[in-house]
């Protein structure tokens, strides 16, 4: 469940990457438009909450936020200083991690 | 003044922040190694290594050596195994406290184990909040917290674009702005734990940093520690009627039932073999976010009735527990607490890096060719304060490995070896030119670590591949963690050799990097 909320947190960082202009190009080859750009937005802030979400479930209330907190300090961290240098397997691994966030919160 | 707010917090942020750079790393640092603090201790004792929990955890084998050892003692303390402590501690006290009055029992077997003395993984904690000089040492690193709260705040006030630069990291770019971005992005994504840590750090010690409010009320530290410990009243004298003790087992699981499945972590017998006998069990730390008020159920010695089951502490008590339980992370499983690692990590990272930029931007503006004495002298504290102190950090694991198990005051000649090694990367710093320095710091460091798995064979104990395949993830932990560090510093000082100086050295009398190789 903890792992699950760290790749919720991850591809919720990545979809608001995503959502602000200047990192549309290199990720995505093309600019978005606003409206794409403002549903990203809103994705990302309901992956961030769902991440929330599996970290109390797993640890409960009094220690879930700071699980929470862990999750988007250190999946935050590790996008930043890895989007320069392979942005599409950013992108791809997001992805991943979308898809296997659901599994890994059924599995354990 | 004619500067605005944000040029004072500028200036406040640079030049608050490089004073206490050093110390702040080396208590980040020292830090972030204290959340493996148990492991750390077992890995240093591989007289430990092959103790395994089993039936009753050693209960019956730890009663007997006390009955054996010390029959008339005040009083008997039990730390029962837990799954980060392999071993059964039996400890006895005769009225004052004594270091020796402890046996360690492997708890499937109940054979009496004799570990190395060793500074153990305490070391780190201590030296993160005392740099071992005591009080003085609290008030210096109470100062320097207080200066990475500034820091921490300046930083977000002069941070122009927070939101817009929140995910950018230009390694292409000049040195100093790529620094810059790796400075400002782990310092923004890692703020909740900075300020958390940093905050709960400093009320960890705030009995000591701030006892206006004892004073007023008349109370010493002494006195407000043990309040905020729920500790049970001292029992009854003893009567000098013998009696059989009742069995503990039983009085074990009622705690558990009681705790709603929370495990006892200790057990404390006052007046051992007497009819006035009081036993105290207490819950196992973290079970909840807090620590330090782990609730006691007191049991009558002879009879085994419940006494007393003390519920709830005070909300004072309660909330310096909370914030205490914060900063130690006793709660944290194994994921979360490799994720609270990792953010201690990520601390230093932002401290270091901000070093960088300093060093970096100081010789953009000056070129390189500016060599004032002070400059020279910072560049070479960032080298020892953070390369020597992996260095250091290297020795004194290396130092448990080789020194005589059976050396006298050996916890004190590996302090020495660690402190040792730390002071020489000082002048060798100042002697060698600034990248020679941190490639020779960093590879020294990675070297030490890499062969790290192979110092079993001077101490005994398990080795890696053992470890593995017997699944002893602390004593495996330690030195695959040795190793990944190893291949880290090895690549850091990889990068920082192929980087080229733009402008020719300031003083061709030098020699250049190459001559290390």
């Amino acid at each position: 469940m903890m792992l699950a909320a760290l790749m919720l947190v991850y591809a919720g960082w990545m979809a608001l990457c995503l959502a602000m202009t200047r990192h549309q190009r290199p990720l995505l080859q093309r600019e978005l438009g606003r409206r794409a750009s403002a549903l990203l937005r809103s994705g990302g802030g309901v992956l961030l909450l769902l991440g929330l979400g599996a970290a109390v479930c797993a640890q409960g209330w009094h220690i879930g936020p700071v699980a929470w907190v862990a999750c988007l300090a250190v999946s935050g961290i590790a996008l930043v200083l890895t989007l320069p240098y392979r942005p599409r397997a950013c992108l791809r691994f997001a992805g991943l991690a979308l898809a296997l966030a659901p599994l890994l919160a059924a599995w354990a | 003044m004619k500067q605005g707010f944000r040029q004072s917090m500028a200036w406040l942020h640079t030049w608050g922040g490089l004073l206490c750079t050093w110390l702040l790393f080396a208590v980040f640092f020292a830090g972030s190694l204290s959340f493996y603090r148990e492991e750390l201790t077992l890995w240093m004792q591989p007289e430990l290594h092959q103790a395994q929990r089993g039936g009753d955890d050693g209960l019956a084998a730890a009663l007997a050596v006390l009955q054996q050892r010390a029959p008339q003692a005040r009083s008997w303390t039990i730390a029962l195994p837990g799954p980060r402590d392999p071993v059964i501690e039996a400890r006895w006290n005769h009225g004052k406290f004594d270091r020796k009055a402890v046996v360690v029992l492997d708890p499937a077997t109940g054979r009496a184990l004799e570990p190395r003395e060793t500074v153990g993984g305490s070391f780190f904690r201590n030296f993160h909040f005392s740099l071992m000089l005591k009080r003085t040492g609290y008030w210096i690193v109470g100062m320097a917290t207080l200066m990475m709260l500034v820091a921490l705040i300046t930083g977000v006030v002069i941070h122009k674009k927070i939101f817009k630069d929140f995910f950018t990291f230009r390694p292409g770019k000049s040195k100093p702005r790529a620094w810059l971005d790796v400075h400002n992005a782990t310092g923004v994504m890692a703020l909740p734990f900075l300020l958390t840590i940093t905050y709960s750090g400093l009320l960890t010690l705030a009995y000591v940093y701030m006892p206006a409010g004892m004073i007023a009320g008349g109370i010493d530290s002494e006195r407000f520690l043990s309040e905020i410990s729920p500790r049970q009243e001292p029992p009854e004298a003893r009567s000098g009627k013998p009696a059989t003790l009742t069995a503990l087992a039983p009085l074990l699981e009622q705690a558990r039932r009681h705790w709603q499945g929370a495990a006892p972590g200790s057990v404390t017998i006052h007046h051992p073999g007497d009819i006035a006998a009081v036993i105290d069990v207490a819950r196992r730390r973290g079970t909840g976010i807090t620590a330090r008020i782990e609730p006691v159920m007191r049991f009558d010695g002879v009879t085994g009735r419940l006494i007393a089951a003390q519920e709830q502490s005070a909300p004072g008590a309660v909330t310096y527990g909370a914030m205490y339980g914060l900063h130690v992370a006793w709660f944290a499983e194994p994921f979360l607490r490799g994720l609270l690692f990792v953010m201690g990590a990520m601390g230093c990272l932002v401290i270091a890096s901000g070093a960088v930029v300093w060093g970096a931007k100081r010789r953009e503006q000056h070129g390189a060719t500016h060599a004032a004495v002070g400059y020279r002298a910072a560049e070479s504290l960032n080298v020892a304060g953070i390369a020597g102190m992996a260095v250091a950090t290297a020795v004194l694991l290396w130092a448990n490995r080789l020194l005589p198990a059976e050396l006298a005051e050996r916890a004190l000649a590996e302090r020495q070896w660690f402190f040792g090694a730390w002071l020489l990367c000082l002048p060798h710093a100042l002697l060698r030119p600034r990248v020679a320095a941190w490639r020779e710091q960093l590879w020294l460091a990675a070297i030490l670590l890499a062969l790290l798995p192979f110092a079993v064979r001077f101490s005994g104990g398990l080795s890696l591949p053992q470890a593995l395949l017997q699944g002893r993830g602390a004593v495996a932990g330690v030195e695959l963690a040795a190793l990944a560090f190893a291949a880290l510093l090895a690549w850091a000082g990889y990068r920082i050799a192929s980087v080229k100086p733009a402008l020719p050295r300031a003083r061709p009398a030098r020699p250049l990097p190459e001559a290390a190789a």
